[in-house]
């Protein structure tokens, strides 16, 4: 599996993963400093518990000469305390006389000064105290207050520093790569945590993406309960604008029938009788473009791009080619598809009948024998051309035959408005219509829509 | 030639239905979708007109259903969307052709004779029977080179007849081409202008096939 470090506050994934990888970091750095302290204090208390010893055992071997003076009744000096200048030193005080471990090597160390503790002054347990040694060195003491034969004493035991710092060191050293592995397995876990828990919005992605280019109808549903409901949510609001579009186009063929129906009646009521000079039938002919004109925008306008669609071109395209044929039966026409059967488009059915009808209409119009009408892919696009060998149009007069409402041969049927309809629609997928002049005779109409295996364009609002 | 004229607007029915009669075609009207589906079941026509926004029953649907039902006369669709997909999806449902609103009665006519001529097997648009020959286009005959002149019934019954000529027509069929649906028709009166076109173009060229029906020959 591949690992992408997504790009934090971009992604949910990048916002995830910096938080989680901050809050570790930072959870390990406290961890670690906890475990080094709680090392520092057990080897401090360790060393504490070693010095008192030596105090109890200096303490327990004193006794006083007959002349008053200090001696001790045994040898206290195991090791470290017989190593010279190890920092290991006893020393016990009495009348300002000292004994001394063989470690001072005769040098005595002055108590440091440490506040008055009365609780293990009455106790004669041993206080802590830092202070330096008779070479100056870091010293760690314990110093207790005692009276050995009716006379105050002060018992000191110190250990060096390094005692104490020397293992928490050592302690540090094997923690730090210690919470570097952990933090390393952890970043692992994290990536791997963030990537399992985001698959299902990664999918809903995909098939969102799905929708738009025509694969998927609706998104499926999911066993996740978090996003149950958005899925529904996205489904109905999908359901509700295909209803309404399709509403709408109802709408649409309603107001043409009511309109266009009263206006055949009148065209139908008007006779050389009744309207000698032909005025009032012009004056039909005219409401008739008007309607037609703002009928086919606003068909172009209720266009289902945007929407899931993945049409079959080929059953499209016979569909039209088997009206045509009906049409122009009389014509003897020979008609050629090419058009691979595994070839689908990003548009609907509806929009793909609507932008190839005018024009393989026009093109089956102009023939003179054949016509020819082949789908190629091309990057993201299907090309589909339709060529006819009739007279064609002058490359100067292309550009005027897409204008709306503009009819370049007034002695064919038809109302000038089928180019340009054609052509919006196109360029609402994101496609477009273009004629070029046939080589030989002719006319070839290259229409371009998305190809629906391929990556669509973004769409055009 | 009966046809079947399917629109719901009363006035524009009302004027098509003049102009058809007035070329001598047998017209029935049906306003909405649900009457429309049952004539062309259970009637005999030459071709129907059918409008595509009808009330209860669309023309889509009353088109599929005489399909289905493999009622197979032409029709041609009336249609006030201009739109590709509502004529995609008629010729799929079995249109033959279309004719947007408004648009010239001479057009409609026209289309109508030559979806007759086409759906009896006429390539060209004159049909001949020895010399007697009916332009389907003008829906005119000559005999001999010469005009003939005959009333609106003898024309009904001669084009029926010389559409299939040579075949048997049934008597039944003849009387349901000639007359309106809701026309009371007199079982005589079919043989009399039998009688008619006997004395205009040759007693020999109409046959009688006792009990089944008539057929026109080219005669001798």
């Amino acid at each position: 599996m591949k690992l992408e470090l997504p790009s934090p506050r971009r992604t949910i994934a990048g916002r995830l993963i910096a938080f989680s990888v901050i809050y570790a970091v930072a959870a390990l750095v406290v961890a670690a400093f906890v475990l080094w302290f709680i090392v520092a204090t057990v080897v401090r208390q360790q060393v504490d518990q070693r010095l008192d010893l030596q105090i109890d055992a200096v303490r327990s071997a004193l006794t006083f000469n007959r002349d008053g003076t200090l001696a001790l009744s045994g040898n206290p000096d195991g090791p470290p305390f017989d190593r010279i200048g190890s920092g290991w030193y006893w020393q016990v005080t009495a009348d300002g006389r000292h004994l001394s471990s063989r470690s001072l090597d005769g040098g005595s160390i002055a108590s440091p000064p440490r506040a008055l503790d009365w609780k293990r002054l009455l106790k004669g347990s041993p206080q802590p105290a830092d202070g330096p040694g008779d070479k100056g060195e870091a010293l760690h003491f314990r110093v207790a207050q005692t009276f050995v034969g009716g006379k105050a004493v002060e018992i000191l035991a110190t250990a060096p520093n390094v005692a104490l710092t020397a293992p928490a060191a050592r302690a540090l050293a094997l923690l730090v790569p210690a919470m570097l592995t952990l933090g390393a397995i952890l970043g692992v876990g994290i990536l791997f945590q963030v990537r399992y828990g985001l698959l299902p919005l990664r999918e809903l992605s995909g098939q969102v993406s799905e929708i738009s280019s025509g694969r998927l109808t609706e998104l499926p549903q999911t066993e996740v309960d978090e996003l149950r409901p958005v899925i529904g949510e996205i489904n109905r609001l999908v359901e509700h604008n295909r209803k309404r579009l399709a509403e709408t186009r109802l709408q649409f063929a309603n107001l043409a029938h009511g309109l266009k129906t009263p206006v055949a009646s009148l065209y139908l009521a008007l006779d050389d009788k009744n309207d000698p000079t032909g005025e009032a039938r012009r004056l039909v002919g005219r409401i008739d473009r008007r309607i037609r004109h703002h009928l086919g925008r606003a068909r172009a306008g209720v266009s289902e791009a945007g929407f899931a669609s993945s049409t079959h071109l080929l059953s499209r395209v016979d569909g039209i080619v088997q009206m045509m044929s009906k049409l122009y039966a009389g014509r003897h026409l020979s008609v050629v598809t090419a058009i691979g059967s595994d070839l689908r488009i990003s548009c609907s059915a509806v929009d793909t009948d609507e932008v190839l009808g005018g024009i393989i209409d026009n093109a089956f119009k102009w023939a003179a024998s054949s016509v020819r009408i082949t789908g190629t892919v091309e990057g993201a696009m299907a090309l589909i051309s339709i060529e006819d060998d009739g007279p064609g149009i002058e490359q100067s007069r292309i550009a005027e035959a897409m204008k709306p409402g503009v009819r370049l041969d007034e002695t064919i049927a038809g109302d000038g408005f089928g180019l340009s309809i054609a052509k919006e629609v196109a360029e609402l997928y994101g496609g477009y219509v273009k004629l070029q002049a046939r080589p030989e005779t002719g006319l070839i109409a290259v229409v371009a829509l998305p190809d629906a295996r391929g990556d669509a364009p973004s769409l055009s609002s | 030639m009966r046809v079947l004229l399917v629109e719901d607007d009363a006035d524009l029915s009302k004027r098509i239905a003049a102009s058809l009669r007035a070329e001598s075609f047998v017209v029935d009207i049906a306003r909405n979708g649900e009457d429309a589906e049952h004539a062309g079941l259970t009637e005999i026509f030459d071709v129907a007109v059918l409008d595509l926004g009808l009330p209860k029953i669309d023309g889509v649907t009353v088109l599929k259903s005489w399909r289905s039902g493999e009622r197979m006369l032409p029709v041609l669709v009336l249609t006030a969307r201009d739109g590709w997909p509502d004529k995609v999806a008629a010729f799929k449902a079995g249109a033959d052709d279309f004719l947007t609103k408004p648009f010239k009665i001479e057009e409609l006519i026209l289309r109508l004779r030559a979806l007759v001529r086409r759906a009896a097997g006429h390539a060209a648009s004159v049909i001949t029977c020895g010399d007697l020959s009916f332009d389907a286009q003008l829906g005119t005959f000559e005999l001999a080179g010469l005009p003939l002149r005959l009333t609106a019934f003898e024309w009904r019954v001669l084009s029926c007849l010389i559409l299939r000529k040579n075949v048997i027509v049934d008597r039944r069929e003849l009387i349901e081409r000639v007359y309106e649906g809701d026309t009371d028709v007199d079982s005589n009166s079919i043989e009399v202008i039998i009688a008619r076109l006997r004395r205009k173009i040759g007693a020999e060229r109409i046959g009688t096939e006792r009990g089944r029906g008539y057929m026109l020959r080219a005669g001798q």
